[in-house]
């Protein structure tokens, strides 16, 4: 289903209509969840009031850093994106894949006993957009299909807000993935300062559309609303140059540039955690004390903890030099061979987030012998 | 000897030993090779014994065995057709690092090891073909022996190989 | 709800959940080498036993409840029906539980899965197999395929590499695969003088191998890694192109369905784009060293 920007299919609510559009979801049955701030950053979590949005707040990034500053103004999505993504709600950080129990007929295995929650999520950047559909293709594109992951996207209701500034570690642009939310949304919100212009992605949405208190948009609305996503646009000033990437990394696997960038990195995982794509997980088992009824646990895991790479006897990856060449030839080159496109969508994460300021389209420009 | 058999420059030529070089080269390596037999079980020279031939198997295999004392005898290496024994013959002092022993009925072309060398410092030529031929061999011999070493399907890593440090 | 167009395909095409192991039952349990046995194992469902297929090269995941799940190739004819086999390393926690198991117990199987070798290719060709260690187990489907339609293949010759005389893997049946029309050569790495067979790598093999026609040659191998590397190496030597030779390799594996990404070799993932590849395929990432 793809979104028609035409001005017909835009409407227009009051700000009040926010708390309303999230009435209606609970109403219906969805967990709605949103922005909010805790420790220090927006995150998103289950809400129930507009009240627990960041409202009037911004988030200030730099590669290792985050802050969050007051706004001028008291807008509710006046930041660009957390420590959070989606993955956690539509892929789990824990998760139980089986369960299995001893019977008189020997061990028995079931599915997974996990319910999966109706989500409707608030507040879903272009990139996140973009993040989602690798992910569906990881998750759902192949011959196996993840059963955790297709129960949660399928009952998902998805409202995206377009960014109207941008954060100095956003590379949307040079990914095609952002900053206008075009695709992969139910709803769309830009935010005006008297309220918020709406888009329709797909039947779900406009039926929740209808149960608001929204009119068409007039011309002015619309016009303000592109200016206002313009600005965020013109605000990216962070690149990367994705000219064959896939072929630059595959054949600079001995670049002495992994040496370098293995001396910063601390194999902390972070990058890996905060990347609204990353999706590798281990299992293990879980027990109870008889021994009788055993649950498998899938978590998120990292390609920079040393014993992802473990065979018996030991680590393929022993040094962080191999494991951070894993995880950047595998987000911005063999992606693209496994899944047909790029894994990273610009949201700029994983420079925030990383202690020690790594900077991904750096290490790459260093790769490219652009080195500054 | 049978009728049938390739006379020594061909074989010479078959094994690859001198295979590619001019029949004036081989005829004269041919010169002073001669065709040797051993029945199965024969020792064909004993570690630390004095040995001037250096051998090119023609057929049957060979076993080098190292004798170590309160182990006995540890075979390294089997050899078969076409391969070189008793090159410390001609690199070496001409004592034997290993004993070898014909596992089978063998046939194998002896060189005279001391006219060998003769021939090589008479016809640098011919020197240059016959070490880069003795060189290919020990190198080849080299990285065998290197993986054997690994120890490829030991079931415990050897310790050496895993540093309990991470590299970064 | 606006899925991918990609989503409701898949949804369509696969509705089972891959995570789910199946019941299985130890049927019997033999000695093979130390450290080393297979294991007989049957479907406990009659269903799921009667439709049970698999081709030679694939593998299964093998759960033991409370223990881990371990990926081990089937090493059992590909016509067996109704029960099949796996060669099983001890090596750690879940081999070495299983070790333990008698016949008659139970446990969980997913499979299987991974790409077959290419018997396809191999028709009308000569074959070389090349195995190190337990590295037969995964050849040994082929080796009964070949047996079975041994007039449809050219020279088969089969290279075994051991630690020593007694870790040649399934001795027992050697004298059936030569009478079958198997030449097979061995080596091992270490031997006392009483061992009359070959002592050294089992490269130096493939030196010696007679090679009538190096382009009709197809080679399969399964061993240690530098093994194969080196494998590789003499087969070159001796005129095979990287193409003419396939292998099967080894990576960690949590999910065996490529969506948990441990198994990652540059681009291919070891599970679905594997476990067995064309050399030439995987050779740019296979010599980068942690990769
Ligand atoms: C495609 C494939 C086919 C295989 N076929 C066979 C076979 O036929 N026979 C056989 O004996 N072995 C086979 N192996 C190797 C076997 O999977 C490992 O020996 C086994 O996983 C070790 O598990 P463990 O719990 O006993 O050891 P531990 O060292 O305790 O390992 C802990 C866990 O790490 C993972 N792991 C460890 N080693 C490996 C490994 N080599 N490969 C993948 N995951 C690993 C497993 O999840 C394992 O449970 C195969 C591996 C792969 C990938
Ligand atoms: S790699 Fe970094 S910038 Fe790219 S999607 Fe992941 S977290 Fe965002
Ligand atoms: S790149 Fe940064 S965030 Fe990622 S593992 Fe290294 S130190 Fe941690």
């Amino acid at each position: 289903m793809t979104a028609n920007a035409s001005t017909e299919s835009e409407f227009f609510f009051a700000r009040a209509g926010l708390q309303q559009l999230i009435d209606v979801l609970r109403t219906r049955g969805y967990k709605v969840v949103g922005p909010t701030i805790d420790q220090g950053a927006i995150i998103y979590d289950e809400i129930a009031s507009v009240d627990q949005l960041p409202q009037g707040w911004t988030d200030q990034q730099e590669p290792g850093q985050y802050r969050l500053e007051r706004r001028n103004d008291e807008a509710w999505f006046g930041y660009v994106v957390g420590p959070h993504s989606w993955k956690r709600y539509l892929f789990p950080p824990l998760a139980t894949v089986s369960v299995a129990d001893k019977t008189a007929a020997g061990w028995q295995m079931t599915s997974s006993p996990d319910p999966s929650p109706k989500y409707a999520f608030l507040g879903v950047r272009a990139c996140e957009l973009a993040a989602i559909k690798i992910q569906d293709r990881v998750f759902l594109g192949g011959a196996y299909v993840d059963p955790i992951y297709r129960d949660r996207r399928e009952q998902a209701f998805v409202i995206a807000v377009n960014c109207t500034m941008a954060g100095t570690n956003c590379f949307c642009t040079s990914m095609n993935t952002g900053p206008r939310c075009r695709t992969g949304f139910d709803l769309a919100l830009t935010e005006l300062p008297d309220g918020f212009l709406i888009e329709v992605g797909s039947d779900s949405g406009s039926e929740i559309v209808r149960e608001l208190q929204a009119r068409v948009a007039e011309l002015a609305e619309s016009q303000a609303a592109e200016q206002a996503r313009l600005q965020a646009e013109l605000q990216i000033t962070k690149k990367l140059d994705t000219t064959d990437i896939r072929n630059l990394l595959l054949t600079n696997l001995e670049h002495p540039r992994w040496a370098d960038v293995a001396t910063r990195c601390l194999s902390c995982t972070n990058c890996t955690m905060v990347c609204p794509t990353c999706f590798c997980t281990s299992v293990s088992e879980v027990s109870d004390l008889q021994g009788d009824h055993v649950e498998r646990h899938r978590q998120w895991d990292s390609c920079f903890n040393l014993d992802f790479s473990y065979m018996n006897g030991g680590n393929v990856r022993n040094d962080i030099r191999s494991r951070y060449r894993q995880w950047l030839t595998h987000k911005l080159a063999s992606w693209i061979d496994q899944f047909g496109s790029s894994g990273c969508v610009g949201c700029g994460r994983c420079i925030t987030w990383c202690p020690v300021a790594i900077d991904l389209t750096v290490e790459v420009a260093a790769i490219r012998g652009e080195t500054p | 000897m049978s009728s049938t058999d390739p006379s020594l420059a061909e074989e010479l030529c078959n094994l690859q030993f001198a295979s590619g070089w001019s029949d004036g080269v081989v005829t004269e390596l041919a010169a002073i090779s001669k065709y040797v037999e051993f029945a199965a079980g024969t020792i064909i020279f004993t570690q630390g014994a004095e040995n001037h031939d250096l051998f090119l198997l023609s057929a049957g295999r060979v076993g080098l065995d190292m004798y170590v004392p309160a182990r006995g005898a540890v075979r390294i290496l089997t050899l078969s057709r076409g391969e070189l024994l008793a090159w410390s013959a001609l690199v070496g002092d001409g004592h034997m690092t290993a004993t070898a022993t014909a596992l089978e009925p063998v046939r194998a072309i002896a060189i005279d090891g001391a006219r060998l060398l003769d021939l090589c410092d008479r016809r640098h030529d011919i020197g240059y073909r016959v070490m880069k031929r003795l060189a290919w061999a020990l190198s080849h011999r080299l990285v065998a022996t290197r993986l054997q070493l690994l120890d490829l399907y030991s079931h415990t890593t050897p310790h050496v190989l895993q540093s309990p440090v991470e590299r970064r | 709800m606006n899925l991918s167009p990609l989503m409701t395909h898949a949804h369509a095409a696969v509705a089972d959940n891959p995570w789910l192991s199946q019941t299985v039952r130890i049927e019997s349990i033999t000695a093979e080498i130390p450290e080393v046995a297979t294991y007989e194992l049957a479907f406990v469902d009659p269903v799921l036993a009667a439709r049970y297929r698999f081709l030679p090269g694939q593998f299964n995941m093998l759960y033991l409840p409370g223990v881990g799940e371990v990926a081990i190739s089937i090493s059992a004819n590909p016509n067996s029906r109704e029960r099949w086999a796996h060669t099983i390393r001890v090596a750690g926690t879940v081999t070495q539980s299983l070790s333990r198991l008698q016949p008659g117990a139970t446990l969980g199987l997913r499979g299987p899965y991974g790409n077959p070798w290419p018997l396809a290719d191999c028709l009308g060709k000569d074959v070389i197999l090349v195995a190190g260690g337990i590295g037969l187990a995964p050849l040994r489907p082929v080796i009964y395929e070949l047996l079975a339609n041994r007039a449809k293949y050219g020279n088969v010759t089969l290279l075994l590499g051991a630690r020593t005389p007694e870790g040649l893997l399934y001795p027992g049946e050697y004298t059936d695969w030569q009478a079958g029309g198997i030449e097979i050569e061995s080596t091992v790495d270490r031997a006392s003088s009483e061992w009359t067979g070959n002592v050294g790598v089992v490269t130096l093999l493939i030196d010696r191998l007679p090679l009538p026609r190096p382009d009709q040659t197809v080679l399969l191998m399964c061993g240690p890694e530098v093994m194969m590397h080196f494998t590789v190496k003499s087969a070159r030597k001796r005129g095979l192109a990287d193409k003419q030779i396939w292998l099967s390799s080894e990576r960690n594996m949590q999910c065996a369905v490529g969506l948990c990404g441990h198994c990652q070799l540059g681009p291919t993932f070891v599970c679905k784009d594997g476990p067995v590849f064309r050399y030439d395929h995987i050779a740019p990432f296979l010599k980068v060293e942690g990769l």
